[in-house]
């Protein structure tokens, strides 16, 4: 309180900003005013047409005036000035008063096509790390007043900036509050990414499964707005938190509505396919050949004894070998650089598809059961979904190594049970299943037509169902 | 204990056993290369009536060599004490989870098969879908041929026996089915007979049983009527002779469907008479005689030829199964059928059956006759 009523003078906060080398102060001897600001933090051009233009058109008497332009906003806190500056302001002492005016501006990388969830048809543009652009990038693509945008803050050190979106009169108030409470509740130092937010917000720390959908498709953002969702937008993150969110989101992707809805359903479908087959396949393999021989087709036999013939290890530890062969190799993908990554394409596709077969350490049904699961798994649009259910497989496959079957299905029903414990914001993770809800399932295990599609998720608790009034 | 405490002591236990489990101190675990996994088990009878099981397995030799189909034989009272037996000749556990078919020679099928196949269905493992076949000849000997053209003699034998069926030429007869009519009243089951012959094996008709017992032998030319007796016959094909003054010939019928039903009524004199209406439909594939197919007339005369011919073959049949004691056809089922159930358990259908009258009324219908009515026999000057 003690500062509010100091005058805030051009000595303090220079000494608050000591050994700030990028800090830039300015003195103006002709007007007697000085000037502080972060350089790499202002739009120069700004910067020129606001202040040094008319600061040079004018004498020292008219200054007092010029300043009572709106776009020099007064300021007498000590912190008002401080956090200003940090946040791009130029801070302009005059004689004893003190005026912000906004020159944010730093240079940006500019909206470019998203790396890890590219559409082949539809918009292109994905969010970028500036908060501000993200923004932009919805409204215009809502232009609704009702698109409302809550600021907040977190991390107690970095001191990031986070808006709330939501649409009024679509959205439960109850989920807005909620998410506005969990994200004024962190008290952490720092948040680098919204990635990192989700976490400290989300109902269960300890799952394997993402209990919000993040995204980098504004189109994505946009159409979970309208169904009644609450975005969070964190600056200096390319993703955006969208939340209630269910299971089943992370296994749709904006091009299912780009076309038409049959091809669109079948793709749904193929995803769900893609999914049992990631988490089961090579768990089944595991199962079959250790404990239930009698499972496999008589022509399958031979091929299959024959394979395993030469491998020295039980089927488990074979199956877990080149799972974690397939991890490794993704892994260095991932982080090399593309033209290096080529590399581990090649050597990891002859290493694992010919050499580990022919020394004799793996059979080359195993190559095919690991392949297509690690393939299916890239099926999956969502890659915090996608990695969370490789985990999950391993899980299986050691259970199924133990137990068969009997174990496969064991892993099976935690997993089904660990889900339906889940929540989302306080609702059901799992939710056109459970709460049971069958006119929600047109919109997530298949793409209804859009005549179908009348309703708001009912996951979103809205009180503004139709969505959809058209007859057909 | 506290909760913490609770949650990790089960953690701990469910991780020693999953360390246990895993670095294979489980017995249960059945690897499959580790395994010799029985295809068809043959049972004869040696010289001194002894049983003597034949085993084929799926095995691989040592180090990785390619699979193949190894016999091993061993001589034993019981099929158990047989499996006890054969397994101390191979290295690898003899597991019987992919067992496809079981075949008796007629030796050990005349002195019938019921425990056999009891403990067949008594272990678990083993499908009821697995098959029954009697062999004529020794079970050992087909088993241990090399037929050139097909270098694994069980599978061969096998997939024989499954086109067959399919085909419709012989009945599927598998566990299920043979234990079905022999525990069934007024019913005999029946297995398919296949045999040796030169680098092939045939399938040489149906063997009777009576009970559990091999009783006598149906040739393969009944295979059809048999077939048609039982129960729809869909998409087949019948070769007749027709000796009929004039429409002397062979039909070949294709696409032969029938739909049978039978009719019972009681005799004055006590007993039973079973009649069977058949409705053949069928296509000419065939014909070799000198009728004009396009002539309707003629038309009725084939029919009714064919008519004649399958109720004929049908009853002479219903006698040799007759000649046997055996009802295979089922027609104490159908008498069954017709009367009361304690009327039914007053009678010895065992006695009164060759007594039965059966007869056979065929309606045939061709279909069409092909697509060229007739060639002109050219003219010759």
């Amino acid at each position: 309180m003690t500062a509010n009523h100091k005058p805030v003078t051009l000595e303090y906060v220079l000494h608050e900003f000591e050994q700030c080398v990028d800090l830039i102060h300015r003195n103006f001897p002709m007007l007697s005013a000085d000037m502080v600001y972060f350089d790499h933090l202002i739009d120069k051009d700004a910067m020129e047409r606001e202040v040094l233009q008319p600061f040079a058109n004018v004498q020292a008497d008219e200054l007092d005036h010029l300043l009572k332009d709106t776009r020099f906003k007064p300021s007498s806190s000590s912190k008002e000035i401080i956090e200003g500056i940090l946040k791009g302001d130029a801070a302009i002492f005059h004689e004893s008063s003190v005026y912000l005016v906004s020159l944010y501006g730093p240079s940006s990388r500019p909206i470019e096509q998203s790396e890890t969830e590219a559409v082949i048809i539809g918009p292109h543009d994905a969010f970028t790390e500036s908060a501000f652009t993200n923004l932009s990038l919805i409204r215009r693509k809502l232009k609704s007043s009702h698109l409302k945008v809550i600021q907040l803050s977190v991390g107690e050190v970095a001191k990031s900036d986070v808006f709330v979106l939501y649409i009024d009169g679509i959205v439960n108030m109850e989920f807005v509050n909620e998410m506005i409470k969990r994200i004024r509740d962190i008290e952490v130092d720092i948040i680098t990414d919204s990635n990192m937010l989700v976490q400290h917000i989300d109902d269960y720390p300890n799952t394997i499964f993402p209990l919000f959908l993040t995204t980098e498709r504004p189109d994505l953002i946009v159409s979970k707005l309208s169904g009644g969702r609450v975005a969070v937008i964190m600056d200096e993150s390319p993703s955006v938190i969208s939340g209630p969110t269910s299971l089943f989101e992370f296994f749709t992707s904006p091009d299912d509505y780009y076309q038409r809805w049959i091809i669109g359903t079948a793709t749904r479908i193929l995803r769900y396919i893609a999914f049992i087959i990631t988490i089961t396949f090579t768990a089944v393999y595991v199962a079959i050949t250790t404990y239930h021989y009698e499972m496999i087709p008589e022509n399958l036999l031979y091929t299959l004894i024959e394979s395993r013939s030469r491998v020295p290890f039980p089927p488990v530890f074979e199956a877990l070998l080149m799972e974690v062969t397939i991890e490794l190799l993704r892994e260095a993908g991932a982080r090399l650089p593309s033209k290096i990554g080529q590399t581990i394409g090649i050597v990891g596709g002859i290493v694992i598809g010919q050499a580990a077969v022919q020394a004799g350490l793996t059979s080359n049904i195993l190559i095919i059961a690991v392949a297509l699961s690690a393939i299916a798994s890239f099926v999956i649009p969502s890659y915090v979904m996608s990695a969370s259910i490789r985990f999950a497989r391993f899980f299986l496959i050691i259970l199924a190594g133990i137990w068969g079957n009997f174990g496969l299905m064991i892993g099976i029903s935690i997993l089904v049970i660990h889900l339906s414990k889940l929540t989302s914001l306080g609702s059901s993770y799992i939710s056109p299943i459970a709460p049971l809800n069958f006119q929600d399932w047109k919109d997530s295990f298949i793409r209804g037509p859009f005549w179908m599609l009348k309703d708001r998720p009912a996951q979103s608790r809205t009180h503004n169902k139709v969505r959809n009034k058209m007859k057909r | 204990m506290s909760k913490r405490g609770l949650k990790l002591f089960f953690v701990c236990v469910v991780l020693l056993g999953s360390v246990l489990q895993m670095t294979g101190c489980n017995k249960s675990q059945r690897i499959l290369e580790k395994l010799a996994i029985d295809h068809t088990i043959g049972y004869d009878l040696d010289d001194e009536q002894k049983l003597s099981v034949t085993a084929a397995i799926i095995n691989q030799g040592e180090g990785g060599s390619e699979v193949k189909q190894e016999l091993i034989t061993a001589e034993a009272d019981s099929s158990k004490e047989a499996k006890i037996k054969l397994s101390r000749q191979t290295s690898r556990n003899i597991v019987s989870g992919q067992l496809r078919n079981t075949m008796y020679s007629m030796d050990v099928a005349s002195q019938g098969i019921r425990k056999l196949i009891e403990n067949l269905v008594r272990d678990p493992s083993i499908s009821p879908r697995v098959k029954i076949t009697v062999v004529n000849g020794s079970v050992q000997e087909l088993l241990s041929s090399k037929f050139p053209n097909h270098p694994n003699t069980s599978q061969y034998v096998d997939h024989l026996l499954e086109k067959n069926w399919k085909n419709q030429n012989i009945p599927q007869v598998n566990i299920y089915q043979f234990t079905r009519d022999y525990l069934d009243d007024g019913v005999d089951p029946v297995a398919p007979i296949v045999r040796k012959k030169g680098d092939n094996v045939i399938v040489d008709g149906l063997a009777l049983f009576k009970d559990d017992k091999y009783v006598g032998k149906l040739s393969p030319d009944y295979n059809m009527l048999f077939a048609m007796s039982r129960g729809k016959y869909r998409q087949g094909e019948i070769y007749i002779k027709l000796d009929q003054n004039d429409s002397d010939g062979a039909v070949m019928l294709g696409t032969v469907s029938s739909d049978k039903k039978f009719k019972v009524w009681r005799k004055r004199s006590g007993g039973f008479v079973v009649e069977l209406f058949l409705e053949v439909k069928g296509d000419i594939m065939e014909y070799t005689g000198n009728v004009l197919l396009s002539n309707h007339k003629d038309i009725i005369t084939i029919e009714h030829g064919i008519s004649k011919y399958i109720s004929n073959k049908m009853e002479d049949m219903v006698d040799i199964m007759k000649d046997k004691r055996a009802d295979n056809v089922g027609l104490g089922k159908q008498v069954r059928n017709s009367i009361s159930y304690k009327e039914w358990k007053n009678i010895n259908w065992d006695e009164l059956y060759p007594e039965v009258t059966f007869r056979c009324t065929v309606n045939t219908k061709i279909k069409s006759t092909g697509e060229i009515l007739e060639i002109p026999v050219p003219s010759r000057e």
